[in-house]
């Protein structure tokens, strides 16, 4: 059975934003992660998931039972890290993750060293004693997430985890979240860090406006971009507006001085698009090549489905 | 102190920074200090001492709880599978616990001056109003916390509900109209303490077996209460774990 099944939920907030009609379904080791643009609702979903909001219509389940309110055997199978780490900020991180560890059933020796273990793997071990008003945002954060991890949850929901933290932290993560890929725990991952989700989950769906645009499995999103890349030029003066015909270059777009593309195939495809551009006039001021992001595949398979209709 | 409950993480983060101890402590002792010292009628005396019992306990958990909303701990502590009414439970004792102790020191105060028909039997009645004072008092800030959206709103409710509880509880002279709400003074903790504190004002203070054996039953229950939420929550400190025991995930041990 599906640990997460969503049914046209709708959950809408004073300003008319928030979810309209979304259904999705995330079964057992496999990893969701929700991409979309600040305000799309990867955090109104999250909350909803989380067992912290209520749905408005639609059905909602988690781990077999309703989402809200949910029941308490259910809260003890998650594990939840907000976007906003909230402390009790006169206390020491390992006072407050003690709090969470032991919430979560864990007593005695085993206790004290899944404490120790997770300050250590979070790097926090040195400033473990300290009060956590004296710690950074980002070891804020990374204090935040290891609290939701004690238990080792069957249902591990992280909103923005990538948010303010450092890259050692991030791998372990993605380290983590695979592990708990095999062992058949789901994990559910709303970020803004398209690279990291690209890493990190199993599947992906893209947000916007409280719907989603776009949904697959991450190795076949990523094997759609194959080995495309993306070209970012930046013009010395804009109005240039005609399109190449070279093989390899596709999606070609300017707006006013600014031209990206997708590029497939030949290494010298970005040299050959500069080489036309330079022969219509065009003065380059700079350019970027990189690799395209899941969130561009993500884009991208909307636009195929979207010239299918 | 490993927090192993609610109860224990209220209370430690009450008690770990020093700076607000000695606000809480300094602000209640300088309100309640005139109506110690000054020379002022017995029903006046004991008014403001109740008063700054009623706005540090009902005020203190109303604006403490609004807080832990607006951080969204209160969002976090609605994920955990502990069962909802220890939560509650919890937050209410310590929150009081941690109010008993500033407003304890402005009682001792006036029991100093004004105290000189304390008997053991009054000491103990005078206590057990004074602790369920502070919990109710607690309780309902607590509640008003809940229902404010914001702080702006917590300190507007909370003005308009210490207005009507100080009314309600004799401190203020109730109006003709609701002449009828006297008849809930004989069950209101707040209403007592400030009938025996004007007693003892007055110099005259008898206390009856039946007072006597509810209150005690009440202070006791409480106490247990107190007691069992502190015991629940564990070891006091943490037991020290050799780092080499502790694994991680490479399967390596810690100092490795």
């Amino acid at each position: 059975m599906d640990t997460i099944i969503a049914e046209n939920i709708v959950r809408l907030h004073g300003t008319g934003r928030g979810i309209e009609g979304m259904s999705l379904s995330v079964g057992a080791g496999q990893c969701l992660g929700i991409l979309g643009a600040n305000g799309s609702g990867k955090t109104t979903l999250t909350r909803l998931v989380a067992g912290l909001d209520r749905a408005d219509r639609g059905r909602l389940f988690v781990l077999g039972g309703p989402a809200y309110p949910r029941a308490r055997q259910l809260r003890h199978r998650c594990g939840v890290a907000l976007d906003t780490p909230a402390h009790w900020d006169s206390l020491s991180g390992r006072q407050n993750l003690w709090f969470f560890a032991r919430q979560y059933g864990l007593t005695g020796s085993a206790l004290s060293r899944r404490v120790d273990e997770l300050l250590c793997q979070a790097d926090l071990t040195a400033q473990a004693d300290d009060p956590v008003a004296a710690y950074s945002f980002g070891m804020r954060r990374k204090l935040s997430i290891i609290e939701a991890l004690p238990h080792d949850p069957d249902l591990l929901i992280l909103d923005e985890p990538s948010a303010n933290v450092d890259e050692a932290f991030l791998e372990r993560l993605v380290q983590w979240v695979r592990q708990r890929c095999e062992c058949g725990k789901t994990t559910w991952v709303a970020d803004n860090d398209a690279d990291w989700i690209s890493r990190t989950a199993t599947h992906a769906i893209l947000l916007s406006n409280g719907r989603i645009l776009a949904e697959g499995e991450v190795p076949e999103l990523m094997a759609s971009i194959g080995a495309r890349n993306r070209i970012d030029i930046l013009l010395e003066q804009s109005g240039f507006g005609s399109r190449p015909k070279i093989d390899g270059v596709e999606a070609f777009h300017c707006d006013r001085n600014r031209i990206t593309a997708e590029l497939r195939g030949s290494p010298e495809t970005p040299v050959e698009l500069v080489r036309w551009i330079t022969s219509r006039g065009g003065r380059v001021r700079s350019m970027e090549v990189r690799s395209m992001t899941l969130y561009e595949a993500l884009m991208r398979r909307t636009t195929q489905q979207e010239n299918k209709q | 102190m490993m927090p192993g409950n609610l109860f224990r993480l209220e209370l430690a983060a009450a008690f770990a920074d020093r700076r607000r101890i000695v606000l809480r402590v300094s602000v209640s002792v300088l309100l309640g200090l005139p109506f110690i010292l000054v020379d002022m009628p017995p029903n006046v005396k004991a008014a403001g001492i109740v008063m700054v019992i009623l706005f540090t306990s009902f005020f203190g958990a109303a604006v403490g709880h609004a807080k832990l909303r607006a951080d969204l701990r209160f969002d976090r502590l609605a994920l955990l599978p502990t069962r909802r009414a220890l939560l509650w439970l919890d937050l209410i004792l310590a929150s009081a616990l941690a109010r008993l102790g500033p407003t304890s020191i402005v009682l001792a105060g006036f029991l100093l001056i004004n105290g000189q028909s304390l008997t053991a039997r009054a000491v103990v009645v005078l206590f057990g109003l004074f602790c369920s004072s502070v919990v109710l008092l607690t309780l309902l800030g607590i509640g008003i916390g809940r229902i404010a959206r914001n702080n702006g709103e917590v300190h507007l409710f909370g003005a308009l509900a210490a207005g009507i509880l100080a009314c309600i509880s004799g401190v203020t002279p109730l109006p003709r109209r609701l002449s009828w709400l006297a008849a809930t003074m004989a069950w209101n903790p707040v209403a007592r303490l400030h009938a025996m504190l004007t007693k003892l004002a007055t110099g005259s203070i008898a206390v009856g077996l039946t007072e006597l054996t509810f209150v005690s039953l009440m202070l006791g229950g409480i106490a247990v209460i107190v007691v069992l939420r502190w015991i629940s929550g564990g070891a006091f400190k943490t037991k020290g774990v050799d780092a080499r025991d502790i694994v991680v995930d490479n399967g390596a041990p810690l100092e490795a």
